[in-house]
């Protein structure tokens, strides 16, 4: 626990570091083309694949023990200067719960998952919106690349998620 | 005499058994006290009641920190199946924040879940416990045998 107060205020310190954030190359999709302008359109884009998700976790991933899945938050960096995607990050949990028949003692499995989004080099903003904006986008072929989010999603969740562990703070 | 002794080492013996957690059936889970057939839609319509209690409180309290997209994920109790005392009761959750570097593009994923035991009194039979959080507003429902509720166990935990 101390370690996780030490890394949210590492998070939340550093002012010369904000000071000098419009100066980096890169930001959230939510901050472009300038600080939370594309706040309305990002969360609606998040709430359509949250259904999405759901829509699509029955008959998919949300299957065994772990049966559960939710998707816990969409996230995208942009390159400021030309407008096109990095990448992106769909994070994903599931948890069960087991008695032990011996020791009454209820065993928690809970897994989490950070998922990257296969996305064409140098996509640009408008045309993600318009690719995870659909419906079935999900399932749907994203432009450049031919693979689905769902392709991508059966082999991060089966692995235990395909962003490098480094981008993690809590694998 | 050595007959007698040995009946009350055999009736002892007995009698100690359940008592000991030796047996491999001894804990069940609760959706399958007394039966599966009876106990577990019943137990799942109160995790049903629970998950929007939470969800009902979420955004002005667990949901205004670090993590504000908390999220119920499962809630189990096990129970002897001897007696339907419940031995343990777990709920979990699960939340997420992520960052953008500005300097490399890359996504920094922070995802977390927690275990949260309710602070029940020991040995609550199943049954008592159940008819007390069947209630509108089940997480701040007295736990029985207790002076606290569920609320203030996930205080202490999320």
């Amino acid at each position: 626990m101390a370690g996780l107060s030490m890394a949210a205020a590492l998070c939340l310190v550093a002012p010369a570091a904000a000071a000098h954030a419009s100066s980096r190359p890169y930001v959230d999709l939510v901050d472009f083309p300038y600080k939370e302008a594309n706040w309305d359109r990002f969360y609606a884009l998040q709430g359509h694949l949250m259904r999405e998700f759901h829509d699509l976790c029955g008959a998919t991933y949300c299957q065994g023990t772990h049966a559960n899945h939710v998707l816990l938050q969409f996230r995208c960096s942009v390159h400021a200067a030309t407008g096109t995607v990095t990448e992106c990050a769909l994070v994903i949990a599931a948890g069960n719960l087991e008695v032990d028949a011996a020791t009454g003692k209820v065993m928690p499995d809970n897994r989490t998952w950070a998922c990257a989004v296969p996305l064409a080099p140098h996509t640009p903003v408008e045309a993600l919106h318009a690719a995870l904006g659909r419906r079935d986008a999900l399932i749907l072929p994203l432009p450049g690349t031919g693979r689905s989010v769902h392709d991508a999603l059966l082999g991060c969740l089966g692995e235990g998620g395909s962003l490098a562990a480094s981008h993690r703070r809590h694998p | 005499m050595n007959r007698f002794l040995a009946s009350v080492a055999l009736v002892l013996a007995a009698a100690s058994f359940p008592a000991g957690g030796a047996t491999a059936e001894t804990f069940i889970d609760a959706r399958s006290y007394p039966t599966p057939a009876a106990g577990r839609e019943r137990f799942l319509a109160l995790e049903t009641r629970l998950v929007r209690g939470f969800d009902e409180v979420c955004g002005d309290t667990f949901c205004e920190g670090e993590y504000h997209n908390l999220q119920s994920l499962r809630f189990r109790c096990s129970v002897n199946a001897a007696d339907g005392g419940v031995e343990e009761c777990v709920w979990t959750f699960t939340g997420s924040t992520a960052q953008v570097d500005g300097s490399s593009g890359r996504i920094i994923v922070d995802a977390r879940s927690w275990a949260c035991p309710v602070p029940l009194a020991a040995r609550t039979p199943l049954p008592i416990l159940l008819q007390a959080l069947e209630q509108d507003d089940p997480l701040h429902v007295r736990l029985p045998g207790t002076t606290t509720n569920l609320y203030e166990g996930l205080t202490g935990c999320l």
